[in-house]
C-alpha cells in the first residue's frame, strides 16, 4: 500500500476544491437533465453540500472559524428548504398523480 | 380716387353673393322674388362700378387713378394670405363688362327660364357666379384669384348640369370641370413656384413698399400680391436675382390656368360641350366673362411674361392656333348655339394671341367688344330656339318677319363679330393684326393665321345667319318673337356691341390714358405712345373678311354656290372638321388607356408590394417572433433552470474576463 | 495518510453522487446519496472540522435525507411508474447536452484557474481544532443575529410544511 500512497501525488487545498467542483458539477447535471423531481431535489442538495466543502477547505486555509459558521448556517437553511420542497411535492403529486417535472409544466393552475 | 371708397368694391362683389344666399336659402319657392333678388343685385354691382369708373377716369393729374384694400386672411408665421379688392381700371373695365353684361342677361332669363322647374335654383346659382367672377375681378393676390377660379369652375358646373335630368347636360358639366381641373392643377404649380422662387429672395425680402392701409408706413412683401410682384419684376436691380429658367416655367404654368379656363388649345374641348347648359348661361359665362377670366388673368400678371420671349411666344402661339383650329371646325356645325361656341373659340385664341405679341391692351380691347356682341349673339340664339324648338339650323330658316328684333339686333352682333368697319369689334380686331404685323414683337405666320381666320369668320357667321333667318321655313311651327322682356335686353346689349369700339378710336390717337400705367400693364413700346391707325392693315383685315363673308353668302344665302357639291367633293376634310379632329376621341383613349393603365400598375403595386410586402410581411413577422419568444414560457423547471445557468455562466464570464484585463 | 484519508472518502463522496444523479429509482437515489454524505463528513474530519462532521452526518444525512425517504416511501410509486416514463429530460436535445457539458467544464475550469494559487499542502497548514466549544464562540457572539433569524426561518418552514400538506377533513 505504501508505494502506492507514495505515487499519489501530496493533497493540496487545490484537491479539496477539485473535488468540490465535481460534485457541484454532478448535481448541476442531475438539476438539468431529471425528470423525477425528487432527482432534481437531492441533485440540488448536492450542490449545495459541494459548496460547503468548499467554505471548510478555506476556513482550514485562512485559519478562522468564519467559513465553517457558513457552513453551520448552510446545513439549517437546507434543512428548511428541503421541508418546504418536499411537501410542495406531496401536494403536487396529490393534485396531479405524478412526479414528473412535465406534469407540473403546465403554467395554469 | 381713395381707399374711402372701398366699400363700394366690396358692396359690388358681395351683392350678388348676398342675392345668391336670398335665392337659393329662402326664395326657392318664390320665383318671381329670387330673380327680381338677382337682378338687384346685379344692378347695384352695375351703378358701384359705373361711380368707380366714372371717379378713376375723372382723376385729376398726378392724383391715383385706383387703390387696394385688404385684410389678413390667414396669417401663418411668415406666410400671410390676403382678402381684399383691387381698384384699377383693368378691374373697374372687366367689372363693367360682367355687371354690364349680365344685367340684362339676368333680365333675358327672367323670360328664357320662365315656366322651369328650377327657376329659383337657377339664380341662385348665376348669383352666385356673378360674385365668384367678381372675386377673380378685384382680387389683390393670386391665391385669392385661385380660390374664385374655383368658384367660378364650380358655379360652372352646376349651370352646364342644371338640367341634370339630361345624361349629356351631366356628363357636360363633369367634362368641363375635369378639364379645367388639369389647367387649374398647372395654375396651381405655377403659384406655388412663383411663391417660393420669390419669397426665399432677399431682395424680395427687403424691398420698401408703402402700406396702403396706413400712409407712410411699409407693408411687409408678399410674394403672392400682384402689386409687390409687379414692383419687384419691374426693378431691373432685382429681376435678375430670379433665375430666368424658373421665371418662365413659372409665368407658363400660370397660364395654363388660362388655357383651362379660357378654353385654348389642348384644353378647349369642354366649352362646345358646355352649351348643354341654359343659353343665358352661354351668354354669361361661356362667350362673354368666365371664359374672359384666362385673359384678364394673364393681363393681370403680364408683368411675368414681359421679360421672357419664350413664354410669350408659348402665349400667342396657343392662342393663333385656338383662333384658327375653332374657326374651322365652327365651318361645318348645324347645331346653332355650337357654332357661336366655336365663335368664341376662335375669338378667345385672338385675344391670347394678342397678349403673346405683347399687346395686352389689344387683347383687353377685343374682351370687351367680344363680350357685348357675343353675348348680344347668344341672347339672340336663344330667342331662336325659343321660338322654333329646335337649336338646328337645319330646321329653321324665314324668320326676318316674324322675329325683326332678334333679327335686327342678330345682324348688328354678326357684322360686329365679321368686323364689319366702324363696328367695335373692327376696331379690336384690328388692334388685335396691328400687333401681329407689328415689326418688333409680331409675328409673320400668326398674322397670316389671323386674317384667315378673319375670312373663316365671317364665311360661318355669312352661313349660319342665312340658314337661321332667311329662306323659307323648314321648321313646323309658327315661330313669333320673343317677350319682351327678352327682346329689350338684345337691344340693349346692341348699343354697346356697335359703339364700344369708338371709345379705342380716339385713343388710337392718344395713346391709350385708359390703359396705360394702372394696368400693370406696359404693352409694347410702340403702344405706349401714341398709336397710328393702319389704313392697308386694316383694308387688308377687312378683305379677308369681306371675301369669306361673300362666299358664305352666295353658298347659302343666294343658293349660287353649291354647298352640298362641295361637301361631297371634300368629304374627308368635312368629317374631320365635323369630328373636330377627333381629339374627343384622343382624350377618351388617353384617359382609357393610359390612365387607366397608370392606374392599374399602382394598385398592382400598392396590392403587392405595399399591403402584402410591407403590412403583411410586418404582422407575419410580429408574429413568427411572437411565437419564438412564446417557447421561453414553458412552464418546463428545466428550460428555465438552463436559461438561468447560461446567464450566470454569461455573467461569470464576462467578470473574469474585466478582471483577467483590468486586473492587477 | 492524510491523503489516504482524502483520496478513499472523496472517492466515496463522488461515486455516490454519481450513483444518485443516474438512479432510476428514487429510493435508491437517496440512498446512495447518503453515502456521498458520509464521504463528506470523512473530509470534513480530514480538515479538522469535527463538529461539522457530526452535524452532516446528524442533520443532512440523518434528518433531511431521511425526510426525504419518508416522501419517497408516502409516494409509493409503483414499480411500472417508474419504468414508464423516461427520467431523463434532453428537452432541446444537442443543446442542452452542449449546455449541460459546457457547464461542467466551466464550473470545473474556474475552479482549476480560480485556485491555482491554493497549491500548499494542507498538511503543512497550521492545525485548526474546531470542536463544538471552538465554534460555539463565533456562533453565539458574532454571528447571534443570524443565529436567531434562522430560528424563525425554521418556524416559518414548519408552518408552511404543515398548511401546504393539509388536508381538509371531510
Amino acid at each position: 500500500m505504501t508505494p502506492v500512497l507514495a505515487a499519489l501525488p501530496p493533497v493540496t487545498v487545490q484537491h479539496y476544491l477539485l473535488l468540490s467542483a465535481l460534485l457541484f458539477a454532478v448535481g448541476l447535471v442531475g438539476v438539468l437533465f431529471r425528470r423525477n423531481i425528487l432527482i432534481v431535489l437531492m441533485s440540488l442538495e448536492l450542490m449545495i453540500s459541494a459548496a460547503n466543502l468548499a467554505l471548510v477547505a478555506f476556513s482550514r486555509v485562512h485559519g478562522n472559524l468564519q467559513g465553517q459558521v457558513m457552513v453551520f448556517f448552510s446545513i439549517a437553511v437546507a434543512a428548511a428548504e428541503a421541508a418546504v420542497a418536499l411537501s410542495l411535492i406531496i401536494a403536487l403529486f396529490r393534485t396531479r398523480g405524478g412526479v414528473s417535472v412535465d406534469d407540473a409544466a403546465e403554467l395554469k393552475g | 380716387m381713395s381707399p374711402d371708397l372701398a366699400p363700394l368694391a366690396w358692396t359690388t362683389l358681395f351683392a350678388p353673393l348676398a342675392a345668391a344666399a336670398l335665392a337659393g336659402l329662402l326664395l326657392r319657392r318664390r320665383r318671381a322674388l329670387a330673380a327680381g333678388v338677382s337682378v338687384l343685385g346685379m344692378v347695384v354691382g352695375l351703378v358701384c362700378t359705373l361711380f368707380l369708373l366714372w371717379r378713376s377716369l375723372t382723376a385729376k393729374e398726378g392724383e391715383p387713378t385706383g387703390f387696394e384694400a385688404h385684410f389678413t386672411w390667414v396669417a401663418a408665421g411668415s406666410f400671410e394670405a390676403r382678402f381684399g379688392v383691387l381698384v384699377d381700371r383693368l378691374s373697374l373695365l372687366m367689372a363693367l363688362v360682367v355687371t354690364g353684361v349680365g344685367t340684362p342677361i339676368f333680365v333675358y332669363s327672367i323670360g328664357y327660364m320662365h315656366g322651369d322647374e328650377g327657376y329659383g335654383r337657377y339664380f341662385a346659382c348665376l348669383s352666385l357666379f356673378a360674385f365668384s367672377m367678381l372675386g377673380i375681378v378685384f382680387s389683390t393676390n393670386l391665391l385669392q384669384t385661385f380660390v374664385f377660379w374655383e368658384l367660378v369652375g364650380l358655379s360652372s358646373y352646376l349651370l352646364i348640369g342644371f338640367w341634370f335630368g339630361r345624361d349629356s347636360a351631366v356628363e357636360a358639366g363633369k367634362k368641363a370641370f375635369m378639364v379645367n381641373r388639369v389647367g387649374d392643377f398647372g395654375f396651381l404649380c405655377g403659384i406655388l413656384l412663383l411663391y417660393y422662387a420669390v419669397s426665399t429672395l432677399p431682395g424680395f425680402r427687403d424691398m420698401k413698399i408703402p402700406d396702403p392701409a396706413s400712409p407712410g408706413g411699409l407693408d411687409v412683401p408678399n410674394a403672392l400680391d400682384f402689386g409687390h410682384l409687379a414692383r419687384f419684376y419691374r426693378d431691373p436691380a432685382l429681376l435678375p436675382l430670379l433665375g430666368g429658367g424658373t421665371a418662365a416655367l413659372a409665368a407658363v404654368l400660370l397660364f395654363c390656368g388660362a388655357i383651362g379656363k379660357s378654353a385654348q388649345f389642348p384644353l378647349h374641348v369642354w366649352l362646345p360641350d358646355a352649351m348643354e347648359g341654359p343659353t343665358p348661361v352661354s351668354a354669361l359665362m361661356h362667350a362673354a366673362t368666365m371664359v374672359a377670366a384666362g385673359v384678364y388673368m394673364t393681363c393681370r400678371v403680364f408683368f411675368l411674361f414681359e421679360p421672357f420671349p419664350g413664354a410669350l411666344q408659348v402665349v400667342a402661339w396657343i392662342g393663333g392656333i385656338t383662333a384658327f383650329l375653332a374657326a374651322t371646325i365652327a365651318l361645318v356645325q348645324t347645331d346653332i348655339k355650337k357654332v357661336l361656341a366655336y365663335s368664341t373659340l376662335s375669338q378667345l385664341g385672338y385675344m391670347v394671341m394678342a397678349i403673346g405679341l405683347a399687346g395686352a391692351t389689344a387683347g383687353m380691347f377685343h374682351l370687351t367688344t367680344h363680350a357685348f356682341f357675343k353675348a348680344l349673339l347668344f341672347l339672340g340664339a336663344g330667342s331662336v330656339i325659343h321660338a322654333c324648338r329646335t337649336q338646328e339650323i337645319t330646321e329653321m330658316g324665314g324668320l326676318r318677319k316674324p322675329m325683326p328684333s332678334t333679327f335686327w339686333t342678330w345682324w348688328i352682333g354678326t357684322a360686329a363679330l365679321i368686323a364689319v368697319p366702324g363696328t367695335s369689334g373692327f376696331f379690336s380686331k384690328d388692334e388685335i393684326l396691328a400687333a401681329a404685323a407689328d415689326p418688333v414683337h409680331g409675328s409673320g405666320p400668326l398674322l397670316a393665321l389671323g386674317l384667315v381666320t378673319a375670312g373663316l369668320t365671317a364665311y360661318y357667321m355669312m352661313r349660319c345667319t342665312a340658314l337661321t333667318f332667311h329662306g323659307e321655313h323648314r321648321g313646323h311651327g309658327h315661330p313669333h318673337e320673343s317677350p319682351a322682356v327678352m327682346t329689350l335686353p338684345l337691344w340693349f346689349l346692341a348699343v354697346p356691341a356697335l359703339f364700344v369700339g369708338w371709345l379705342g378710336f380716339p385713343l388710337l390717337f392718344h395713346g391709350h390714358p385708359w390703359f396705360q400705367a394702372e394696368f400693370n400693364v406696359r404693352g409694347v413700346e410702340a403702344q405706349a405712345g401714341p398709336h397710328e391707325f393702319h389704313l392697308p392693315l386694316a383694308l387688308l383685315g377687312t378683305g379677308f373678311a369681306a371675301a369669306g363673308g361673300v362666299i358664305g353668302w352666295l353658298a347659302f344665302g343666294t343658293r349660287r354656290i353649291d354647298a352640298a357639291a362641295w361637301k361631297e367633293r371634300l368629304l374627308p376634310l368635312h368629317t374631320l372638321l365635323a369630328r373636330k379632329y377627333f381629339l374627343d376621341e384622343f382624350y377618351l383613349w388617353l384617359v382609357r388607356v393610359v390612365q387607366q393603365g397608370v392606374a392599374e400598375v399602382s394598385n398592382f403595386v400598392e396590392q403587392n408590394v405595399l399591403i402584402r410586402g410591407v403590412i403583411d410581411g410586418l404582422s407575419a413577422l410580429v408574429k413568427a417572433s411572437g411565437r419564438s419568444l412564446r417557447e421561453l414560457q414553458t412552464g418546463s423547471i428545466h428550460t428555465y433552470v438552463r436559461f438561468a445557468l447560461a446567464g450566470t455562466v454569461v455573467v461569470l464570464a464576462w467578470v473574469l474576463l474585466a478582471s483577467a484585463r483590468g486586473g492587477p | 495518510m492524510e491523503g489516504l484519508g482524502f483520496y478513499a472518502f472523496g472517492a466515496l463522496a463522488l461515486v455516490g453522487a454519481l450513483l444518485m444523479v443516474t438512479s432510476r429509482n428514487p429510493l435508491h437515489g437517496v440512498l446512495w446519496l447518503v453515502a456521498s454524505f458520509l464521504g463528506l463528513a470523512g473530509l470534513f474530519g480530514g480538515l479538522g472540522a469535527h463538529f461539522l462532521a457530526a452535524v452532516q452526518i446528524l442533520v443532512y444525512a440523518g434528518a433531511i435525507l431521511v425526510l426525504f425517504l419518508f416522501v419517497v416511501m408516502l409516494l409509493n410509486l409503483r414499480p411500472d411508474d417508474l419504468t414508464r416514463m423516461p427520467s431523463f429530460s434532453v428537452r432541446g436535445g444537442v443543446g442542452g447536452l452542449i449546455l449541460g457539458a459546457g457547464g461542467f467544464a466551466a464550473v470545473v475550469g474556474a475552479v482549476v484557474l480560480g485556485t491555482a494559487g491554493f497549491d500548499r499542502e494542507v498538511s503543512a497548514l497550521a492545525p485548526l481544532e474546531a470542536g463544538a466549544a471552538e465554534l460555539a464562540v463565533p456562533l453565539f457572539r458574532d454571528a447571534l443575529l443570524p443565529f436567531e433569524a434562522v430560528s424563525l426561518l425554521l418556524l416559518a418552514a414548519i408552518v408552511g410544511a404543515v398548511a401546504l400538506t393539509k388536508r381538509r377533513l371531510p
